[in-house]
């Protein structure tokens, strides 16, 4: 009975000590510290990162000197700022984690950050926050980590003007440069993401804004969303990626101004929409993509404004796609506007730009008096099977295009624009 | 063989005289930079305009340059079978003939697009395969429509056979192509595919025109195996390579047949 009762009482010990806030329990065991600001460099008084953040007070700044700091677990456990002069380099020789950041109000900038060494195990990162607000990383050169800037269970952060290179070995074994798991009221702006996983990969991520970043070579995805809703990008550039941006199972995301380049391949897309609804994609431009955007399970969501340029395919939507409006698009040298699985369609096209419209605008109004049926049979023959892409462009499947627009007889009859512009709006540059 | 070259030489300047002298080629080479200068100008897209005008380069180029063969042969019959009363080797008669139809036709295509493309700014690499694949399409149009023509010596005949040719190579083929894709799809076909692309000229052109111009789409479904077969210069290769091949195969056989044929 009575050890009984002493093995229960320890247990309840043993929880509270677990409970509280990390941050909390973190001060209890840091011996005092006073200086509310220190300089730290390789011939400093004090030579390492790690004494310099036991010794600061919080909220204090540590000033970092020019020169190589070879350390990696560090531990930030209260507010601070760690500011880099001169640029240096804390090189984590591929032992884990570099900087842990546990605390709120945490600002780190000026730092090139590298080597952090990949692991089955773990998740190893340049700089990882956990638990915690209001953080600011700035202008930071993360190189060669797993992940470059991991933030799990935060909020009110900024990661502005970071540099983010992969270590480039391939999809499977890269990270993601920017990897967020539970955040919210998040501003990544203005990073340069290449080499990784994912550019910027967000779950249950929600309230955020995505802007001005550059995702270019990146393995699988530009930016990718899972599960989150509620969040904005804008104004970014995709390059070259395996596909510019996913967004998957998410709702109400805002997807404006950005550009979306050539991501070429069997499964390249632009932008790839899984599963998502309530959605806008406005003034974006897909230009030189094999797909420009793909369309699985989107919902009431709205396309407008965007242009569409030199892609094998402007769009490909999948049956189970319903209830979105395309307007005010403009469809520019792409060798099939639409290509499509489906024998119906349950999506709005209305008042697009279509380079392919051969109708007239008798009472001149700016609108085609004819509808324009962007699914050429030529498109659902290569759907089917794909080694007919072999014929692409070859005068046999021009002449089927021709029949099959005189009398349509396979393409879906419901695929058509019934307002079709006669030149791109306004918007659309050439 | 010396003795060849010697004829050849000879009968290449009144063969290249008598062929350059027909008023409609001068035709045949504004229209090229008419059209060409047409769809770069008021095309809204230089990719679309080159998309357009390799499709257009695809048809005409090898009707054209088949016909124009099969006609001038048989206009020429008469003239052919006096030289040959001459001491003069067949087959420098042969090559002189192929020689000046294609610098004709060629080279009257090369001028009217090269102006165009020159004049409008839009030489890259992309229409630079365009032109060499056309000229390429030429020689090769011109010796299957010589070696048509030396195996019939009925004139309607010859030019009706030439004219079925070239719509078995433009048209039909694609269709039987597409046929046995359809009929074949639950089998890996991709190999015998590109196989049955090579055995056209006018495919071979066009797949190697995709390449070099279309690739976006083309890296689709297909683009994997199509990249593992073609990747880097290796596509744009093996369209001239098999273009090539196209055209000294034809002549060979036109050779060997007008070299035992009674004329």
């Amino acid at each position: 009975m009575t050890s009984k009762r002493t093995l229960s009482a320890l247990l309840l010990l043993a929880i509270g000590i677990g409970v509280g806030p990390p941050s909390e329990r973190a001060y209890a065991s840091l011996p005092p510290s006073s200086a509310s600001e220190l300089a730290v460099c390789p011939d400093c008084a004090i030579s390492t990162l790690s004494d310099a953040i036991s010794a600061i007070a919080p909220g204090g700044t540590i000033r970092v000197g020019p020169g190589v700091y070879r350390e990696n677990g560090l531990e930030i456990l209260k507010p601070l700022r760690l500011v880099g002069d001169g640029r240096p380099v804390l090189d984590g020789g591929g032992a884990g984690t570099i900087l842990r950041v546990r605390a709120p109000d945490v600002e780190i900038a000026g730092l090139v950050v590298e080597n952090s060494g990949s692991s089955a195990i773990e998740d190893r990162a340049g700089i990882q926050v956990l638990d915690s607000s209001g953080c600011r990383i700035r202008d930071n050169e993360l190189r060669d980590n797993h992940f470059g800037i991991y933030l799990g269970k935060t909020r009110s952060c900024v990661i502005e003007n970071n540099a983010i290179t992969g270590s480039g070995r391939g999809e499977s074994a890269a990270g993601n440069g920017i990897h967020v798991w539970y955040g919210q009221d998040l501003l990544i702006l203005g990073n340069a993401l290449s080499g990784n996983r994912d550019g910027i990969y967000l779950e249950f991520v929600g309230d955020s804004r995505i802007i001005r970043n550059r995702s270019i070579g990146n393995f699988r995805y530009g930016l990718h969303f899972m599960f989150s809703n509620d969040d904005e990008y804008d104004g970014n550039l995709f390059r070259g990626n395996g596909s510019g941006v996913a967004v998957m199972y998410s709702r109400n995301i805002r997807m404006t101004a950005n550009r979306f380049e050539t991501s070429l391949g069997g499964a390249a897309y632009g932008v790839l929409l899984k599963d998502i609804s309530a959605s806008q994609l406005r003034d974006n431009r897909f230009i030189g993509n094999t797909v420009g955007a793909f369309l699985e399970g989107t919902t009431r969501s709205r396309f407008e404004g965007n242009t569409f340029q030199g892609n094998g395919w402007a769009l490909r939507v999948l049956g189970n796609t319903d209830s979105n409006t395309f307007t005010g698009n403009s469809f520019l040298a792409n060798t099939f506007d639409v290509s499509t699985n489906a024998g119906t369609n349950l999506n709005r096209f209305e008042r697009n730009y279509w380079d392919g419209y051969r109708g007239v605008d008798l009472d001149r109004d700016g609108i085609g008096d004819d509808a324009y049926r962007p699914v050429r049979l030529s498109s659902l023959l290569i759907e089917r099977n794909g080694v007919a892409s072999l014929l692409l462009h070859s005068f046999f499947f021009a002449v089927l295009d021709q029949a099959e627009h005189a009398i349509p007889a396979l393409t879906p009859e419901t695929y058509r624009d019934d307002a079709p512009l006669m030149a791109p709006p306004p918007g659309a540059r050439r | 063989m010396k003795r060849t070259l010697q004829d050849f030489r000879k009968l290449i300047r009144y063969e290249a005289i008598s062929v350059l002298r027909a008023r409609w080629l001068g035709l045949y080479g504004v229209f090229f930079a008419a059209f060409t200068f047409a769809l770069l100008r008021f095309g809204n897209d230089p990719a679309r305009a080159a998309a357009s005008l390799s499709s257009l380069v695809l048809l005409v180029v090898p009707m054209i340059s088949i016909l124009y063969a099969s006609i001038t042969w048989y206009a020429a019959e008469p003239f052919t079978a006096l030289l040959l009363t001459q001491p003069m080797s067949r087959s420098a008669v042969w090559l002189a003939r192929w020689a000046s139809l294609s610098l004709a036709l060629g080279g009257t295509y090369l001028a009217g697009t090269l102006a165009a493309l020159a004049f409008e700014g839009a030489l890259y690499s992309g229409t630079l395969l365009l032109l060499a694949v056309g000229v390429l399409l030429c020689l090769s149009f011109v010796a299957i429509g010589m070696a048509v023509s030396v195996c019939f010596a009925d004139r309607m005949k010859g030019i009706g056979a030439a004219f079925a040719l070239w719509m078995y190579f433009a048209l039909v083929h694609d269709a039987l192509v597409f046929a046995a894709i359809h009929a074949f799809q639950d089998y890996p076909i991709e190999t015998p595919a590109l196989v049955l692309m090579a055995i056209n000229p006018i495919d071979l052109a066009r797949v190697g025109l995709l390449l070099g111009l279309d690739l976006s789409a083309m890296l689709g479904y297909t683009g994997r195996i199509l990249m593992k077969f073609l990747s880097g210069g290796a596509g744009p290769a093996i369209t001239l390579g098999g273009l090539v091949v196209w055209t000294t195969f034809p002549f060979w056989l036109g050779l060997r047949r007008f070299e035992k044929r009674d004329l």
